[in-house]
């Protein structure tokens, strides 16, 4: 039996050389477990003690860290989740890639808060995991295939339904910059290309399965608090519709809002909006509600295309995201066509954000006539074309043509490849695509997307409060005093304290093992207490607002601070000229710009950062524990090693000097 | 009492699986749980699999140490020190809601036991852990057998469904 002190942790991790092959059963450290709980803050930590900045996150030296924490597998709400962090070959910095499904409670039933695997397998492989077996096997039969075939077959050999299975496609096999890790059943880590770190490594898939039991500190409160929650999050008035519809009941919401990204972002709402819908999507392709591990609100569907063109497709997970990557972005009103892309990117594993990203550039270089006329080696690239659509993730994943192979390079990447004017059309952040919402719309989005520590991205922060609106909610995680702005979505005040708090607390749920859309961001029931008492029930750990907020705010820290070692600071801190030149001309957002200009000053002073670098300051990191790290930091920077990172950095920085002449 | 269970309601979430094994066992397995809910590969069939109990109770006269008995709520019980873990109530079930366990220290003999649900006292903690309503206590002594019928004909289906796929190693006579 483990002698780690803490319970609903496993209480030893594997770390997998694929170089050597060899496997080594290590117990956890108390250190990573005392100051950063598990999964994302964990992984946070191994990347700066063991990936140094001149690393390319395609070689062997990266490593990729697969984390659990100690919430997941236990009955917290939606404790299903699990953690892939490493450099990103995306953004070329700090890199993390999420996902819920059954896998992370597997992992942990097995015997693993974590595996690290370092070095790169001279053959293809897979990691084979019955509770204390542990094994390399060849996936010579198994490379080149999609990720659905890949998952049956692993089951197959192991005659076991319940065996889960984390696996790359084709896609991070050819190490697109955007290709995913797909989790058992269905779920997506997708975002940073983390897919490609698995595919460089020649590291095919992960099956695991555990039979073996978690022990939990104090039972009898830990279920009370527990089930209470539960039951908190179905008495919530979103949970009917957060239920019945999942994330794609957003696209009806966010249209007259102005902030359902359309043509590449020239517009915020889209005339075919109705057509991908969520309640068109139910009413038409609806097979039945399932649930992640644990989760009371089964924002996950099984749909399925039963006529015309697309028959037979059979999704899950279709998210309000890719009902906008491969929706509005590329203006397709093709449902049918958009599930089927959905299921190209989970066979082939893509990430749906990125990869419509990819193909909305390319219609819009199309259509200003740079680089790209349509058609282009036989794809005609028009907005809306949704052949277009479904034939260049095809290519993307195979990198196939010149074309396919250019765009799965990435938005960014691409627009450095073509120079030009292309950069001006590539809707990113430090390197990654910008999801479905848009900071003109929602000041505190747009605010988030720049201070996401794993470039453009939502989920950071994750700032919801001021969405739709939800003013009880408002009220009572901040006060009435932060009324009425905190929740209005145009206003700027307050927004930088919503991105730092979003921010800190993330990187805790990230770090426990939970979610953050069912009760702790959407349906906000579970918050800081509630959070600290259920680690405190199921660990033993001593827990309280607090020490776990200082938690929060070192990963985040840290994962700041990751970057700065790359030469990343406040110059990266921006948004195309798109959001913050361009107003909006739709919806409620109509005259808007994204006021980065006010927010972000407010949200570098509430962070104790430096407001001319961006960088913690010294009184920060010592009040965090983080010294040492920002002497590191600081000598990386005043020597021009950190300087010298970015300028190799192969992605276009974002366009900022002016709005580009009509062409 | 007895369980109503509607697997078309089930999401596959295991939040039942979750809250009785920390009743039962002070800790969280999916394998020491009562309840199980098997599926398909893309989970668009979903089954949860407990003891309802049945009319008939076959578990109960094929015990030869007479350890399985209906107490006064109508709930069928092993008592786990006269249990051997033989598994002839197991194989007697035909939905599959009793287990074996390699458990040591548990049963008679010091090492394996056979589990099953003993509706948590009379406040199952499954119903109340159900988000869906896809399992929910009905208060009346008779009446489980039209469910249990129900669940052992998708049981079939769903087995003979999972080797088809070869995701299941076959039981049946080739």
């Amino acid at each position: 039996m483990s002698t780690f002190p803490y319970q609903g942790y496993a209480g030893q991790y594997l770390r997998i050389n694929l170089t050597s092959g060899t496997i080594s059963k290590l117990p956890l450290p108390l250190e990573w477990v005392e100051n950063y709980l598990g999964g994302n803050g964990i992984g946070t930590r191994i990347l700066w003690d063991e990936v140094p900045p001149e690393v390319d996150p395609l070689s062997p030296e990266n490593k990729l860290i697969v984390a659990t924490g100690p919430l997941c597998g236990g009955p917290m709400p939606n404790s299903g989740r699990l953690e892939f962090i490493a450099k990103s070959p995306l953004t070329g910095m700090y890199g993390d890639a999420n996902a819920g499904g059954h896998f992370g409670p597997e992992l942990k039933y097995a015997g693993y808060d974590l595996i690290v695997f370092e070095g790169k397998a001279p053959e293809p492989v897979y990691l084979w995991i019955k509770d204390n077996v542990v094994g390399l096997r060849s996936a010579a039969d198994l490379w080149g295939k999609g990720v659905f075939e890949t998952e049956t077959r692993l089951k197959s050999l192991a005659k076991d339904p319940e065996l889960k299975v984390a696996a790359i496609g084709p896609a991070g096999e050819n190490l697109v910059r955007f290709a995913s890790i797909q989790v058992t059943y269905r779920r997506s880590a997708a975002r940073t290309g983390i897919g490609a770190v698995m595919g460089s490594k020649n590291l095919k898939a992960i099956a695991v399965r555990g039979t073996g039991a978690i022990p939990v500190a104090e039972p009898v409160k830990l279920m009370e608090h527990s089930f209470n929650l539960h039951e908190v999050i179905r008495r919530n008035e979103f949970y009917p519709g957060v239920h019945r519809y999942g994330t794609p009941g957003l696209v009806t919401l966010m249209q007259p809002m102005g902030r359902f990204p359309t043509r590449n972002y020239q517009f915020g709402s889209f005339d075919g909006f109705e057509e991908i819908a969520g309640e068109h999507l139910r009413e038409d392709h609806i097979n039945r509600d399932v649930s992640c591990f644990n989760c009371p609100v089964a924002c996950d569907k099984v749909y399925e295309v039963t006529s015309g063109e697309y028959k037979g497709v059979l999704n899950a997970s279709v998210e309000y995201e890719t009902l906008n990557s491969l929706g509005a972005r590329i203006c397709n009103r093709n449902l049918p066509a958009l599930l089927k892309g959905n299921e190209i990117c989970d066979d082939l594993g893509m990430d749906t954000i990125s990869a419509g990203g990819a193909i909305a550039f390319a219609f819009e270089l199309a259509e200003k006539g740079i680089f790209l006329e349509s058609p282009y080696e036989g794809v005609h690239l028009e907005w809306g074309n949704h052949q277009a659509m479904i034939e260049l993730l095809l290519r993307m994943a195979l990198r196939q043509g010149e074309l396919g192979n250019l765009l799965a390079e990435g938005t960014s990447h691409a627009a450095r490849i073509l120079g030009g004017d292309a950069p001006k059309y590539a809707m990113h952040v430090k390197g990654q695509d910008i999801a479905a919402q848009d900071g003109r719309a929602q000041q505190s989005m747009g605010l988030a997307h720049v201070t996401s520590s794993r470039g453009a991205d939502h989920l950071k922060a994750f700032p919801v409060l001021d969405e739709t609106g939800y003013p009880s909610e408002g009220v009572r995680r901040y006060g009435q005093e932060y009324m009425p702005e905190l929740v209005e979505p145009l206003a700027v005040k307050y927004k930088a304290m919503l991105v730092k708090d979003g921010e800190d607390y993330g990187a805790i749920i990230d770090s426990v093992g939970t979610c953050k859309s069912g009760g702790t961001f959407v349906m906000a029931a579970i918050y800081w207490q509630e959070t600290a008492d259920a680690i405190a029930y199921t660990t033993g750990m001593e827990m309280d607002i607090d020490r776990l907020k200082t938690i929060g705010e070192r990963i985040y820290n840290l994962q700041r601070m990751y970057n700065a070692m790359h030469g990343i600071d406040r110059k990266d801190d921006v948004l195309p000229w798109r959001f913050t030149l361009m107003p909006s001309t739709s919806g409620n957002a109509s005259g808007s710009t994204c006021r980065l200009d006010v927010t972000l000053p407010d949200y570098y002073r509430l962070r104790s950062w430096d407001p001319e670098s961006g960088l913690p300051t010294a009184e920060t990191t010592d009040r965090l524990g983080l010294a040492t790290e920002h002497l590191q930091m600081q000598q990386q920077v005043e020597s021009g090693r950190a300087a010298s990172i970015r300028a190799e950095m192969t992605w276009a920085a974002p366009y900022t000097d002016g709005v580009p002449a009509e062409r | 009492m007895v369980l109503d269970i509607d697997p078309q309601k089930c999401t596959g979430c295991l939040a039942c699986v979750v809250f009785c094994s920390l009743q039962h066992e002070d800790q969280v397995s999916t394998q020491l749980s009562r309840i199980q809910v098997l599926h398909d590969e893309n989970r668009t069939v979903l089954l949860p699999i407990t003891c309802i109990p049945c009319d008939d109770k076959p578990c109960i006269p094929v015990c030869p140490e007479g350890a399985i008995a209906v107490n006064n709520l109508g709930v069928v019980i092993i008592t786990e020190g006269l249990c051997t873990g033989c598994g002839r109530c197991a194989r007697a079930c035909e939905i599959g809601a009793i287990r074996v366990h390699r458990l040591p220290g548990r049963g008679k003999n010091g090492r394996l036991v056979s589990l099953k649900c003993d509706l948590c006292g009379g406040d199952p903690w499954c119903v109340k852990a159900c988000s869906f309503d896809a399992i929910r206590k009905v208060d009346e002594m008779q009446g489980g057998q039209a469910i249990y019928d129900q669940l052992k004909t998708a049981r079939r289906e769903l087995t003979a469904q999972l080797e088809d796929a070869g995701i299941l190693q076959s039981r049946r006579s080739t």
